[in-house]
């Protein structure tokens, strides 16, 4: 569903190589875990597949589509949630996730059904006819979750997608992924929590200065490092 | 006193982008892109030469004319009162924005500094840039006035002090009205909507008792005529003792520069003095009024309820287009963030407001006797003429311009929807082509009180007028979009303090320049109304296409490519 063939990015004029030579393939029904320390390049990769930065070198393809050739089609297959989630706050949030149905071409039965699930799953059925305004960080957080959600997209690419939730939105959030997963379709999302990543994650890729330095599941892992560990253990081990 | 230094140079290097002026910060790179800034500054500054000339020699006319009427000391008392309306209204949507929407303010709030402090640091920040825009306007009218009343480096040092006198007392007087008028409607529900409402309110009230006021100070009594004549030349000081009836600042920054009397020397004195006494009040009102009023002032509403079923299916809405969502979301930004509102979208209410019910309210009608008879000589010419000024009115709204820079941090969203530029250019130029409509619907019938217009004038200059409105409209998002200023706290940024703006305005003038020269030449051969009509359609039409094919192509690369 997500194929990275040796992607790179450097910014400041080369200065800082952000991204080196990195590959690794998303399949369909498998939620695929980001790791790496901060600064490790995780968000510069995410970027790189949604198509907010350009790479310097390699190839992104979605579903097939290569996303710097046929960058339209490539969007339509994605949902993304980032790790900011700065929206339009004058809209009310109902007028938010309409127009991304809107611009996702979403029908009317789809959105209303999807918008109605979604609501109800993160609880803000009662915020949803107010001002993102007056939303607080989480909920805003939500009802951007709920509008990448909209077009029910083949690939869905969330960068640290559980900080500032509670404990049940991000529960949910695991189910949606779970769900969405059984359904066929892929989910990739960087995070810093181990322990979800250890639980929902399918296969990880473990990233650091730019560079994968470790891939696999988790049992690839483990075998990898010789011994029965956590993955906290793995992570401080080969990051360090 | 540290504190307020450190505070106003803060914000002073946070709102001018100060740091990108600093060599430390230069390197190759970034001289490339320094250097295209500048190259870019001399463009705009060179389109917009023309009117700057045309602006000084008409105050040198304006000036001249009072000489010769012996009234030369009122000639800087009007340019002088001119700059303190100027700076009153600049002042007002700068104090609204960087007092109540600007983030720093959050900030500055849990820091252990005084209110006091933040309030004159804020205070000093506005008048720092609004010198930058007064200079451009009173150096001119100081240059000329030396060469009405003379004198020598006195004249200047006078001339500085004043200067930097200028806007404190509008400036003042606009912090105290905008702090009363959010105070009073910090009302839970529809700020927004009230507070936009209360300041046009405000606005028109504003204009009104100018109106009366200038109506009173030039009214001459029937049949007196010839003593305000006699007056006139006995008195030099006639007229400007008019206006200090209304204004004395005015006044007394006039005779200060005027000579060396006692007169100067009080007026210099009195505008000191006023000025002071403006300041602390307006310190001691704002450590009153406008720290109470911010603080949870942020608050917005919200019901908490959850829709009924027929209410939710309802309100998701109707399927529309991309293009239809983008201007969806477009407007209601433009119309809920009172800045924007402010600065796009009134000058759609206020040029009309200012060009037809002004005249009827001052009663000059004599000036437009004078047009009736251009009118009159001419059909043709003021048809092209109009249509060249609705024009002119497409090139100074900033809506187009701004159309990106607009959406900020929330610009990414417009990066990563799956639409096609066709989509986003008819979706972004909607609001603005909507406003020029309005424009144009509205001068076209206002014109008719005064000026006796045929129909065929009316459809020609309308028509034309919005087909030329086109192509400025497309260039000012192809500005915008070539160099969209994303990276601001206050909304503020993105259309005041925004190139794109003035580099739109400047291309708008040259496209509206070169058509109205070429349409002057056709007129002047005696060419027929329909065949320049016709020609000047064909060169629309394919400013047009080249400029929409521009427009398609850079959105393409720029979503594509930023960083
Ligand atoms: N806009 C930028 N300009 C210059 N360098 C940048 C920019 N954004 C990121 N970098 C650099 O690129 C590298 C990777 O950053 P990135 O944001 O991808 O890290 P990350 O893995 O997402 O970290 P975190 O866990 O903190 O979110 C860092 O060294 C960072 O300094
Ligand atoms: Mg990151």
């Amino acid at each position: 569903m997500l194929k990275i063939e040796n992607l790179s990015k450097s910014y400041s004029k080369g200065t800082t190589k952000a991204v080196d030579n990195i590959s690794f393939e998303v399949k369909p029904g498998e939620i695929y875990g980001f790791l790496g320390p901060n600064g490790a390049g995780k968000t510069t990769t995410i970027k790189m597949i949604v198509g907010l930065l350009k790479q310097d070198s390699g190839v992104i393809l979605v579903d097939g589509i290569d996303i710097g050739k046929d960058s339209l089609k490539a969007k339509l297959k994605m949902g993304y949630v980032p790790d900011n989630p700065q929206i339009y706050d004058k809209l009310r949030g109902l007028e938010y996730l309409n127009f991304m149905a809107d611009v996702y071409r979403v029908s009317k039965e789809d959105r209303t059904q999807r918008i109605e699930k979604y609501l109800k799953l993160f609880s803000l059925e009662d915020a949803a006819n107010d001002l993102i305004n007056s939303y607080s960080h989480g909920m805003k957080q939500k009802i951007v979750l709920t509008g990448a959600l909209i077009n029910d997209p083949d690939l869905f690419v969330l960068d640290e997608p559980m900080v500032g939730l509670d404990p049940k939105s991000a529960f949910n959030i695991k189910e949606v992924m779970r769900e969405m997963c059984d359904r066929g379709k892929s989910v990739f999302f960087s995070t810093h929590v181990l322990e979800v990543a250890e639980k929902i994650c399918d296969r990880i890729s473990i990233i650091n200065n730019g560079q994968i330095i470790a891939q696999g599941t988790m049992t690839e892992l483990r075998a990898k490092a010789g011994r029965e560990e956590s993955l906290e253990k793995i992570f401080l081990e080969v990051t360090q | 006193m540290r504190e307020i230094f450190i505070l106003t140079r803060a914000s002073l290097i946070n709102n001018f982008n100060l740091h990108s002026l600093n060599p430390a910060n230069f390197n190759q790179y970034r001289n490339m892109k320094e250097a295209r800034k500048v190259l870019l500054f001399i463009f705009v500054v060179v389109a917009l030469m023309p009117a700057y000339v045309l602006y000084i020699r008409l105050m040198r006319q304006i000036g001249f004319s009072f000489l010769m009427i012996n009234q030369e000391s009122y000639f800087m008392a009007l340019a002088h009162y001119a700059s303190v309306m100027m700076v009153f209204f600049l002042g007002l949507t700068y104090v609204l924005s960087y007092y109540y929407f600007s983030r720093d303010t959050d900030m500055l709030i849990p820091l252990p500094v005084k209110g006091r402090s933040i309030i004159i640091s804020k205070f000093i920040s506005l008048l720092v840039f609004e010198y930058f825009v007064l200079g451009i306007f009173i150096i001119p009218a100081i240059i000329i006035n030396h060469s009405l009343v003379g004198g020598g480096l006195v004249y200047y040092l006078k001339a500085m002090l004043v200067f930097l006198l200028t806007p404190v007392v509008p400036l003042s007087l606009a912090s105290v009205i905008i702090i009363t008028i959010m105070k009073f409607t910090n009302i839970k529900g529809k700020k927004d909507l009230i507070r936009v409402v209360s300041m046009f309110l405000f606005l028109f009230v504003f204009l009104g008792l100018q109106i009366v006021i200038q109506r009173a100070m030039m009214n001459i009594p029937f049949g007196n005529e010839q003593e305000f004549f006699s007056k006139l030349f006995t008195d030099n000081r006639y007229m400007i003792d008019m206006l200090g009836r209304f204004y004395p600042l005015s006044k007394w920054a006039a005779l200060g520069l005027a000579d060396n009397s006692m007169a100067a020397l009080t007026g210099l004195v009195g505008l000191l003095l006023t000025s002071i006494v403006f300041f602390t009040a307006v310190v001691l009102f704002s450590e009153k009024m406008y720290l109470g009023g911010i603080i949870g002032g942020n608050e917005t509403q919200s019901k908490k309820k959850a829709l009924s079923k027929e209410e939710f299916v309802k309100a998701s809405g109707k399927v529309s287009s991309s293009f239809m969502a983008i201007f969806r979301v477009d407007l209601i930004t433009l119309i809920k963030t009172p800045i924007y509102m402010f600065n796009c979208v009134s000058i759609v209410v206020l040029v009309p407001f200012i060009f037809l019910v002004m005249p009827a309210l001052t009663g000059v009608s004599s000036d437009m006797d004078v047009f009736i008879g251009i009118y009159e000589s001419n059909v043709k010419l003021f048809a092209f003429g109009l249509a060249g000024a609705y024009m002119l009115f497409a090139a100074l709204n900033p809506t187009a311009s701004t159309t990106f820079s607009r959406e900020g941090k929330t610009f990414y969203i417009t990066r990563i929807i799956p639409v096609a530029a066709k989509d986003h250019i008819v979706g972004r130029a909607l609001a603005p082509v909507l406003m020029q409509i309005f424009t144009i619907i509205v001068v076209s019938f206002g014109i008719r009180f005064y000026i006796p217009l045929d129909l065929s004038t009316m459809v020609i200059s309308a028509f034309l007028g919005f087909a030329a409105s086109l192509p400025v409209i497309l260039s000012g998002i192809l500005i915008d979009i070539s160099r969209p200023l994303l990276d601001w706290d206050n909304p503020q940024r993105a259309v005041k303090q925004n190139m794109n703006v003035i580099i739109a305005m400047a291309i708008g003038a040259i496209m509206a320049l070169a058509i109205g020269f070429l349409t002057y030449l056709m007129i002047n051969i005696n060419l027929a109304t329909l065949i320049i009509l016709l020609i000047d359609l064909i060169i629309i039409v394919a400013l047009i296409y080249v400029v929409y094919n521009l427009l398609t192509r850079r959105i393409t690369y720029q979503l594509a490519n930023m960083e």
